[in-house]
């Protein structure tokens, strides 16, 4: 595929956009800052998703469960730990609740797989709530906030390590089982791909940086109880960012994701009142007028023309 | 064919640039001060958007046009008046969201003044970040127990509701004055359940009267019948419901169709909207009572005025409870400003914490941050109307018990 066109145009543009990113603090006024911290964490949480559902075809809508559960560790342990040690715990226990989600439901896929993933995000959301309510004796919970800079630094560095991630297992011989393992998984099993293992890994890794983005981002939420740390929205958000974007190109989840929310941002503060409509609008023509995405679109003149599957 | 490659990653870096050219444009703040500018990152989407239309977003907009109609606030220190302009951003029911949209409302709009969000916990997440910035902050959709640990964290809030504590020793008066002699009580799962039951059920514990039943129910479940039929098979003469407008609606309908009519019924929120009364009929909620209440016979000047100014600009009635004190607060800030002469929120802010304040909801005077006088603590449909019934003092009837069987239905 791409790659040896121009890696080095690729490497100095990447390179170029980090340098760039990494110094916003300085020079940006603080409510772009603002912007970038709140894309950052979109689009962690779409290229994590992608890491395993992209390849696989599995649609996952359990983000919210480890995003939220990345928001716990940061409001249970924000005020005792330092920050990147938060950010780190939150991550692990995504990692942790991934690998018991992966063995769970090992022997689903498809529809069965997504139906599965959302009623669990439920279920975890009304246990939190269960427990708080007759363990913890309350329901919200203050977070230690934090500055704007700092939030944006921990995002920036959790989006470019799960970009470096999708980027290297996508080229690995992981990356090649995953799929294997999404068009047919007793072909992968035959060829000798130990499915169960890499279907826990991967959706274990993914999980890994959903936790973190939610443990970083807790400060931002100020106060959050459980229905807004596992809001059921942000499990359909990163489906529809990759899809947005394309989720067969690298940079597809990242435009995805950066595009979408700086058009809700947008939407939601200059045009308050036509926000879902004009969205939805947007949904439909993407779906039905670019079925590979914004990736599709943009680079790939020579794989299809319009409607040309 | 590698050219497309190439173009593709150059459009991408082009989209790019042009959404952080657009990010950083700021609309800049006009040279000379002809307005006063006040945000409200509030849910105009999603799960959120009803009770915040109807409880906040119609209440302060009726205020800016009522404002703006006298020729805008005077503010001393301009010499002149100044029109209002309301600067709406929707926070999409999320409150990750909402805290962003504040955030820029106060570092990109920069705004003059700000409004509160629907609902406790979005106030309580927005709170201390608007208090940061040194914004004060009227919450009139604010109801809870957990303020006192808020007014350190963010002392630029005040809080114009009534609150749990307060309630729930009236309700508590209320059912030894009319003579209950068993309860149920009943709560959604969520902070506002939690801590009103919290509160109501000690207080009752120490009267004579007995608590059959003190059990919750998830947000957002959709059938409730089992829970009450539970309920009926205690028996109890006052069922108290400290339910959200969802649950009110299903709770009262499933009550209807399993024929269950107890002595006194009571609901937490959303038994109060005019839209209950409609879609139920006046009959059928004749004698239910709920949490809060204010209706256009308060002794508060202007309270009849609002009334009909809402039913002319809205073409229904406004809700009977915490709707009134969100045309409070405007009112409040309407005068702090005119008392202060400025828009210094620093000023403002001492002015709002001293003063008291004639609004539609009477005289307001905030103690420690909250508002210790609010007209009516219960409220209880009377022939169309939403009457005051506890406390004692501040009654606008009689309360009627028991309350009246369900209509026979056709």
């Amino acid at each position: 595929m791409e790659g040896k066109h121009s890696p080095v145009n690729k490497l100095f543009f990447i390179c170029f956009a980090w340098l760039v990113a990494a110094t916003l603090p300085f020079y940006s006024p603080a409510y772009v800052l603002l912007s970038i911290t709140s894309i950052l964490m979109y689009v962690t949480l779409t290229v994590s998703w992608t890491i395993f559902c992209g390849p696989t075809g599995y649609i996952s809508l359990a983000t919210a469960t480890f995003f939220g559960i990345g928001i716990y560790c940061a409001a249970l342990l924000g005020s005792s730990l330092p920050a990147p040690a938060v950010v780190l715990c939150g991550g692990l226990a995504g990692l942790a609740f991934g690998v018991l989600v992966g063995l769970i439901c090992l022997r689903l896929s498809g529809f069965y797989f997504a139906v599965f993933t959302f009623g669990l995000s439920e279920l975890v959301r009304h246990s939190v709530l269960w427990w708080e309510h007759n363990v913890s004796g309350t329901v919200g919970r203050w977070v230690t906030g934090t500055s704007i800079t700092q939030a944006f630094y921990s995002l920036l560095v959790i989006a470019s390590l799960s970009i470096l991630a999708a980027y290297l297992i996508r080229r690995s011989i992981y990356g090649m089982a995953l799929k294997a393992i999404g068009e047919s998984e007793e072909a992968a099993e035959h060829a000798g791909i130990n499915v169960v293992v890499y279907r826990i890994a991967f959706f274990a890794i993914s999980s890994f940086f959903m936790g973190m983005a939610g443990a970083a981002m807790a400060a931002k939420f100020t106060y959050i109880d459980p229905n807004s740390a596992f809001n059921p929205l942000i499990s359909f958000t990163p489906v529809l960012m990759s899809l947005f974007g394309g989720i067969e190109r690298d940079y597809g989840p990242i435009l995805g994701a950066f595009i979408l929310t700086f058009i809700s941002e947008v939407l939601l503060s200059r045009f308050p009142y036509f926000y879902t409509l004009i969205y939805g609008i947007i949904f439909v023509v993407v779906i039905l007028f670019m079925p590979r995405g914004l990736a599709g679109l943009l680079g790939s003149g020579h794989q299809h023309k319009f409607m040309d599957h | 064919m590698k050219k497309d490659v190439s173009k593709g990653f150059v459009n991408v870096v082009f989209i790019v640039l042009g959404m952080l050219t657009f990010l950083t444009m700021t609309v800049g703040p006009a040279a000379a001060k002809d307005k006063i500018r006040i945000g409200c990152a509030i849910a105009l989407s999603g799960m959120n958007a009803v009770p915040a239309r109807v409880s906040q977003v119609t209440e302060y907009k009726l205020w800016a046009e009522q404002t703006n109609a006298k020729g805008g606030v005077y503010v001393k220190k301009y010499g002149k008046k100044l029109a209002v302009e309301l600067v709406f951003y929707d926070d999409n029911s999320n409150i990750e969201t909402c805290t962003k949209m504040v955030e820029k409302l106060i570092v990109q709009e920069k705004v003059d003044l700000m409004l509160p969000p629907w609902g406790t916990a979005f106030n309580f997440a927005v709170a201390p970040l608007v208090s940061k910035y040194g914004y004060i902050m009227i919450g009139s959709t604010v109801s809870s127990a957990k303020w006192k640990e808020l007014s350190v964290k963010a002392p630029y809030l005040f809080i114009i509701l009534n609150q749990p504590q307060k309630q729930g020793k009236a309700v508590t008066e209320l059912l030894q004055d009319v003579g209950v002699k068993s309860v149920a009580i009943v709560y959604v799962a969520d902070l506002f359940g939690l801590e009103h039951s919290g509160v109501v059920a000690p207080l009752i514990g120490q009267t004579s009267i007995e608590i059959a039943m003190l059990k919750s129910y998830p947000l957002g479940a959709d059938d409730l019948s089992p829970l009450i039929k539970r309920i009926m098979a205690k028996k109890v003469d006052a069922v108290l419901a400290y339910s959200y407008p969802d649950s009110t609606f299903l709770l009262t309908k499933q009550m209807i169709a399993l024929n269950y009519s107890p002595n006194l019924l009571f609901f937490g929120v959303g038994q109060h909207y005019p839209d209950y009364r409609e879609s139920f009929g006046s009959k059928t909620v004749e004698g239910i009572m709920g949490l809060g209440a204010w209706n256009p016979k308060v002794p508060a000047s202007g309270a009849r005025d609002f009334f009909n100014a809402y039913v002319k600009r809205w073409g229904k009635e406004p809700p009977r409870w915490g709707e009134a004190s969100s045309f409070a607060a405007c009112q409040i800030m309407e005068q702090a400003i005119l008392k202060a002469g400025t828009l210094d929120q620093k000023k403002l802010r001492q002015v709002i914490a001293s003063e008291t304040f004639p609004t539609v909801i009477g005289q307001v005077k905030f103690v420690e941050g909250t508002n210790p006088n609010y007209p009516g603590d219960v409220g209880q449909w009377q022939s169309g109307e939403y009457e005051i019934v506890a406390p004692k003092i501040k009654r606008t009837a009689e309360p009627i018990y028991p309350k009246p069987k369900w209509p026979s239905r056709k």
